[in-house]
């Protein structure tokens, strides 16, 4: 389990004025779960992430790994480098790989077949995949996704759930997302953390308690609907627009 | 058939053009310090090989051209990453080198003509530092328009500084480094000519020369449209060379 506490995070702007984009988070992210930190504007979620990532230095708090977990951040766009086939873009970072390892990780991303395959021109699905499968051939303890699916067709984001919630429930992988869209944060998590405009802070937290395989019918479902209804309910009390 | 209507309309044009460049300088104007008549000019492409040697001076300055460009890529291949933490280093100061831009090139030509006077390792030595610095400089100003994404996954996946140099950096400079090769290309034949022009060493710059001393109006003619094929087969080759390797867009 990875645990945020108290975390701040302040800005100086060039004109000297220090702006505060974070405000004292304290929140844990459980193993093998999907939690999520859901904002409907800002980039709050976005620098948590990077923090949690140690991508960027907090202000305040910290960010407790007991087990020294390897952390693995994917950015929205672009997340594979074009220059590389999806080989070379999967085994990235990995000293000595292994080449079984690294091919395992590009069947379970749906990648098999594609291994020459370079990500320009691909679509942002095919994309994502490969981020996919370089994040899980690091054997990571958590993999942050930074609004990852905004760019994509509705079609291609249900199959990259389905590809999420599938490799959780059978791997067991952390997985925690930032994200804008609140239809994907109840589709993918198990946990939900709402957070308010800049300074972000936490104003609401529910666990989701939806069936562990879903596909878009579950929209329809009486439990996704009072989720989502309770959800929106807190951020018209809470202003969050 | 929408795409071979321009080629036609090309076509169609060059035609013309060359018709009304017969009639007029070969029947109406052949005597004239303009254009050349067009009987002789076409003799004086022909001529121009044998009498005065221009495969030998072609292949002498392609060589210095090309082999400069190539050996340019491949150092700043194997040092990209020295090269830009240093520069990044000095960045502050390299403002003081932009007082060079008001030197002419031509003061470098005669100074390199000057220590290496017909010396075509010289020469060399002169197209390699001029392919270099350009390389350089554009390779220093794409370093500032990396996508930040790439370089906050370089670092996430434990990559050295020295690595997000070679593997980020480099990979995301191509597609620009090879539209100013391509500048390079046109640059450098223009240098080297006048090199070879002023210190009257071997290669096109000398054929011009001698061209230029014997009054041969017409071979003048000949020598440019020859240059201008070969250093648009260069401006070619470069191009296919970055649409079957470079591919992406960073």
């Amino acid at each position: 389990m990875i645990e945020l506490k108290n975390i701040s995070k302040d800005f100086v702007g060039q004109n000297g004025i220090k702006s505060n984009i974070i405000k004292s988070i304290s929140a844990s992210i459980q193993k093998s779960k999907i939690t999520s930190f859901y904002a409907p504007h800002g980039s709050g979620p976005s620098y948590l992430l990077k923090i949690i990532s140690g991508l960027e230095i907090q202000t305040e708090g910290s960010v407790l790994n007991p087990n020294s977990e390897k952390i693995i951040y994917i950015p929205t766009e672009p997340s594979s480098f074009p220059w590389y086939n999806v080989f070379d873009n999967v085994k990235l970072g990995i000293v000595n790989y292994d080449l079984k390892s690294v091919e395992k990780m590009i069947k379970l991303a749906g990648l098999e077949g594609y291994e020459s395959f370079h990500p320009h021109n691909k679509s942002y699905g095919f994309r994502f995949r490969i981020a996919l499968a370089r994040s899980l051939a690091q054997s990571p303890g958590l993999i942050l996704m930074d609004d990852p699916f905004k760019l994509m067709d509705n079609k291609t984001k249900s199959e990259m759930y389905s590809l999420i919630i599938d490799i959780n429930r059978t791997k067991g992988t952390t997985f925690c997302l930032a994200s804008s869209n609140l239809d994907e944060t109840l589709m993918l998590s198990d946990k939900i953390f709402l957070m308010s405009n800049e300074p972000s802070e936490i104003i609401y937290k529910t666990e989701v308690d939806l069936p562990a395989k879903r596909d878009l019918s579950i929209k329809k479902s009486d439990e996704y609907i009072s989720v989502k209804t309770k959800i929106i309910t807190e951020i018209k009390k809470f202003d969050v627009e | 058939m929408k795409e071979k209507q321009p080629l036609k309309n090309k076509l169609i044009l060059f035609v013309t053009l060359l018709f009304v460049y017969i009639a007029l300088f070969e029947f109406i104007l052949p005597i004239n310090k303009v254009i050349p008549k067009p009987t002789l000019f076409f003799e004086s492409l022909e001529n121009i090989w044998n009498e005065y040697g221009l495969v030998y001076a072609l292949t002498l300055s392609g060589s210095v051209v090309y082999l400069s460009i190539l050996c340019a890529y491949i150092h700043l291949y194997l040092g990209v990453a020295g090269y830009l933490k240093f520069l990044t280093r000095i960045e502050g100061s390299l403002s003081m080198l932009r007082a060079f831009i008001f030197l002419t090139p031509l003061f470098f030509v005669l100074l390199f003509n000057y220590w290496f006077p017909q010396n075509i390792l010289g020469e060399f030595v002169f197209a390699f530092i001029v392919s270099s610095f350009w390389m350089l400089h554009e390779l220093l100003n794409e370093s500032k328009r990396v996508k930040e994404e790439y370089i906050l996954v370089g670092k996430n996946l434990n990559l050295t500084p020295t690595e997000i140099l070679e593997k980020i950096y480099w990979n995301s400079a191509q597609p620009e480094l090879f539209e100013k090769i391509k500048k390079i290309n046109y640059s450098l034949w223009l240098l080297i000519l006048m090199y070879e022009f002023v210190g009257n060493s071997h290669g096109v710059g000398q054929v011009y020369r001698t061209a230029y001393s014997y009054n041969d109006f017409t071979a003048l003619y000949a020598l440019a449209i020859v240059t201008a094929i070969i250093i648009w087969l260069g401006d070619f080759m470069i191009a296919q060379i970055k649409r079957k390797f470079i591919h992406w867009n960073a």
